[in-house]
């Protein structure tokens, strides 16, 4: 059977705060516009506790600011599809397909905010214990260590937070750090300090995690004496970074070796009519604000390309 | 009976309910995040820690996977 065609003026890839923004700023411009997303709406956004940097909110949960981004595209006139997934796409200057499982669409203009994924914490045995103490997310997995000593490796504001929301549940909460310092902001650094049963191990890396089932200790080494030793702990949380979602696009979209999509201050691709905004994008900071930046940039170049296309 | 061992403020569990109330499939939601022995239903299940996770006749589903999904409703029908 052969799928649907759809025209339709564009289509935004992915739905965090980068794809939302952008949905909100081409539906106000009355763009037909669909974003597709194969994870959660909302993103990274909706996977961390509380939100304590986006203007307007001095704390907000994950989830209560992705809902908030998600009504008011959905509001807007925007279609989220969440359950059709993208099955191979083409971008060229000019034409571009996507072709999802149900529908083959073939958009005027295309927006890439597909993020980034947490990086898989690099030791031996990771898949070994996936979901059985090796875990990527504190607001999901948390809950089933209530009252159990824990650790969470990784340096930036995300592995603080997640510390911070770790040791409301957990009896103790390790931060493994390789260095002497952290990344994240200096307050949320001095409220981790603050909380009792957090315990920072500076300049220890985590070597690998062992036990017969479950993970039953950590192994760690100190990167300055080289010391190895071995901590009981019942689970370790990662948050060592994030890598990019790019394969779908590896062929038609320039990619920098570590494969985020270059794009220009206007958002723009190597492609006439594509365009990236987000953490799935080459710059410096990745935060919600400079998401929904790209995502506004994105969406106006969006609309002057599909303007200009319909006057000639 | 379909179950979705879940806790409420998880993306990829709301994901799953979301999916399944798409195609009107009625599920029981059980939710984990209670009690230390609630949680420990979603390991005798699942044989791990993480939720989402969905029972689908045999089939136990972890994560937010479309295609089993599909596979497990499927043989459901049959």
């Amino acid at each position: 059977m052969t799928k649907p065609v759809k025209e339709i003026d564009l289509i935004i890839i992915g739905a965090g705060p980068s794809g939302l923004t952008a949905a909100i700023y081409a539906s106000r411009a009355n763009l037909e516009t669909l974003v597709l997303e194969k994870d959660v709406i909302g993103g990274q956004v909706r996977l961390s506790y509380t939100i304590e940097n986006y203007p307007g909110f001095e704390s907000i949960k994950g989830n209560e600011l992705a809902d908030k981004m998600e009504q008011q595209a959905v509001a807007l006139g925007a279609i989220i599809d969440e359950f059709d997934f993208i099955e191979s796409v083409s971008l060229k200057d000019d034409e571009k397909i996507i072709e999802t499982g149900d529908y083959i669409y073939k958009p005027k203009a295309v927006i890439i905010a597909t993020g980034a994924t947490p990086k898989k914490l690099p030791i031996p045995s990771e898949k070994k214990y996936l979901g059985k103490g090796i875990h990527y997310c504190g607001v999901c997995d948390g809950a089933g260590y209530k009252d159990e000593v824990i650790a969470v490796v990784g340096g930036g504001n995300a592995a603080l937070e997640e510390a911070m929301f770790l040791a409301k549940l957990a009896k103790k909460v390790i931060i493994i750090r390789r260095y002497d310092f952290f990344r994240g902001e200096a307050k949320v650094l001095e409220a981790v300090e603050n909380t009792p049963n957090i315990e920072i191990m500076y300049n220890w890396d985590l070597v690998d995690v062992a036990g017969e089932n479950f993970v039953e200790t950590a192994i760690i080494k100190n990167t300055q004496t080289q010391e190895i030793k071995e901590i009981p702990l019942k689970a370790v949380f990662g948050y060592i970074g994030t890598e990019p979602k790019t394969d779908l696009f590896k062929e038609d979209i320039g990619l920098t070796d570590s494969g985020y999509i270059i794009g220009n201050e206007s958002m723009e691709t190597n492609v006439k009519g594509v365009y990236v905004a987000g953490d799935v994008r080459e710059k410096e900071f990745r935060q919600i604000t400079t998401a929904v930046a790209d995502g506004t940039i994105a969406a106006l170049k969006a609309e002057q390309y599909i303007a200009n296309k319909k006057e000639r | 009976m379909i179950k979705v061992y879940s806790v409420e403020w998880c993306g990829p569990c709301n994901k799953v309910k979301k999916y399944l109330e798409s195609k009107n499939i009625p599920y029981e939601a059980v939710l984990v995040a209670d009690a230390k022995e609630d949680r420990d239903i979603v390991e005798e299940v699942s044989g791990q820690r993480s939720v989402p996770v969905t029972t689908i006749n045999d089939h136990v589903i972890i994560g937010f996977d479309k295609g089993q999904i599909d596979a497990a409703l499927a043989e459901l029908n049959h």
